[in-house]
This record gives C-alpha cells, sequence and structure tokens, in this order.
C-alpha cells in the first residue's frame, strides 16, 4: 500500500460526529486531517495529498458535492466517500458519476464504515499503479497498460477500479 | 462498430433501444434475462451494456456485479424505471458507470452510452 493510502481528510461539520469519526479513523490506522467547510477542505486537498477523502453531504459553506466535484477533477487517484443524514436518488446519482466509492447513510454501522475505509484505501493504491501503467504511451499517442494490452479509453470510475490493475490481477 | 447490450425485460424497451442504436451505427443484443444477458457476453465481444433493475431471475445490480468480476473493462449502465437511494447506492457498489432513470431522453442516453466508448462517436459519425 502506498504511503499516501492511509492518509485521509475528514469533512464533517457536527463537532461530536468529527471527533468519534477522526478517533475511530485513527484507530484504523489513518492519518486524519479534518475541517468543517468545503472552503477548508478545498484548501487542504490544494496543499496535500491523501488516499481517502470523507465528505458531509451538508456543509455550513456550501454542499459536500462541491469538493467531490474538485477531487474528481483533479485528483482522481482519492478515493471519494460521501456521507449524510438526508439522502437522495439525485445525491447518489451525482456522487456515481462524480467516481465515489461509496454513499454512506448516517447512522452508519463503524463495522460497516470500516470495510469502506479498508476498501477506499485499497482502490487508492490501485488508482495509483493504474494511473502509473497509463502512462506507458507509445509513440502514436495511444495509452498503453504495461503488459501491452491497448487502452481503449477508461472512465475515472475504470481508472479507479481495483480489479482493472496494470497486470490484470486482482487487489 | 460499438456493441451493446441491452438487457431488459420489456420487449418495447427492447425494440425501442434496438431501432434506435441500430440507427446510430450500433452492433445491438438483446436479453430479456440476466442469464440469457450472461451467455451472449461470453460468445461475443460486448463493449457497453445497459440494463434494467427490475427482472425476472437475476436482477440488473447482479448482473453488474457479474460484469465487473468477469469483463472489469466493460462498463455497465443501470436504467430504472423505480429509482431508489438504495438501488442507487447498490449500483455504486457494484462499480455501475451510470444510473438513469425511465423515463429517459434517448438521446441522453445516447451521450452517455458514447462517452463511456471512446471509438463509438466515430463510428455514428461515418455512417
Amino acid at each position: 500500500m502506498t504511503q499516501t493510502a492511509r492518509r485521509m481528510l475528514i469533512v464533517e461539520d457536527d463537532g461530536l460526529v468529527r471527533e468519534n469519526v477522526v478517533l475511530f479513523c485513527e484507530r484504523l490506522g489513518f492519518d486524519v486531517t479534518s475541517c468543517a467547510t468545503v472552503a477548508s477542505a478545498l484548501q487542504y486537498a490544494a496543499t496535500d495529498k491523501y488516499g481517502v477523502v470523507l465528505v458531509d453531504c451538508l456543509l455550513p459553506d456550501g454542499n459536500g458535492m462541491k469538493v467531490l466535484e474538485e477531487m474528481s477533477q483533479y485528483h482522481p487517484e482519492v478515493s471519494l466517500v460521501m456521507m449524510t443524514g438526508s439522502p437522495s436518488v439525485e445525491a447518489v446519482i451525482k456522487c456515481l458519476r462524480l467516481g465515489a466509492i461509496d454513499y454512506v447513510i448516517k447512522p452508519f454501522n463503524l463495522f460497516e464504515m470500516k470495510s469502506i475505509l479498508e476498501r477506499a484505501a485499497q482502490k487508492h493504491t490501485a488508482a495509483l499503479n493504474v494511473r502509473d501503467a497509463l502512462r506507458l504511451v507509445n509513440k502514436d499517442g495511444q495509452s498503453e497498460t504495461r503488459n501491452g494490452e491497448q487502452n481503449r479509453g477508461y472512465s475515472r470510475r475504470q481508472f479507479a477500479e481495483p480489479e482493472f490493475g496494470p497486470s490484470g490481477e486482482k487487489y | 462498430m460499438p456493441s451493446l447490450l441491452v438487457v431488459d425485460d420489456e420487449l418495447l424497451i427492447r425494440d425501442l433501444l434496438y431501432d434506435f442504436f441500430n440507427g446510430q451505427g450500433w452492433s445491438i443484443s438483446v436479453a430479456d434475462s440476466g442469464d440469457k444477458a450472461m451467455s451472449i457476453m461470453e460468445s461475443k465481444q460486448i463493449d457497453i451494456v445497459l440494463t434494467d433493475i427490475k427482472m425476472p431471475g437475476m436482477d440488473g445490480l447482479e448482473l453488474a456485479a457479474w460484469v465487473r468480476e468477469h469483463y472489469p473493462a466493460t462498463p455497465v449502465v443501470i436504467v430504472t424505471g423505480y429509482p431508489s437511494v438504495e438501488t442507487a447506492v447498490s449500483a455504486i457498489r457494484s462499480k455501475v458507470t451510470d444510473y438513469i432513470t425511465k423515463p429517459f431522453n434517448i438521446n441522453q442516453l445516447l451521450k452517455t452510452l458514447e462517452a463511456n466508448v471512446p471509438f463509438a462517436k466515430e463510428a455514428g459519425k461515418s455512417r
């Protein structure tokens, strides 16, 4: 697993929830940074590297989806997880399209959260491996994987898929 | 020619999508169940799968999970007339490419599929 895989940014405005989630994630071995607003999350994301970003939907200065949009565009290798107490179909679809790996509804089960976060860390490592593989570009300008198979073009979701590793192995 | 597998238990939807995408220069396969879809995928190259959720037997999310396991590079788009938070979250966890609700705009659907099959747009232009 890469160094950044266990670096996590938690964005949650409810102090009690944030404190508990931070403690829980630290116990899981994550190096956690936390904040309470969209603005501060974007500032952290711009200045530091994370493997996993866990974002609350409703934040005091806007929708947590904004953080997902920015991360999806500029840091596609980061595993994104949205959490909310007010789920909606539209929000889940938007998260799906932004490449979020999960959508967690509060109150959540900590065992379930542990499984999601471990999967998120693994996916980040896998995504970095795929990114490195896709950097191998042939002279015709078409990217190819390390084992020589031609890349037919992939979405962010596929780019982040651990099953889609450079050697075809499962993570 | 891009190849699309349409999986829906409603004949009307299968016919509509067959006619439309055939007219756009796509190669179309249709299945009325998840089991038939799996057989088709095992017998020919499919570039993208478009599946309903509610079907007799295997549902669309189970089919998506099967596709992700056996054909991880093949995008799966879910189309449903009964959207819910639960099925949408399951869709994220089944790693589907998109989740579209019925009634859908067929031109928007075409754009979605083209966005996920990079050479599809070129195929459409060369008709």
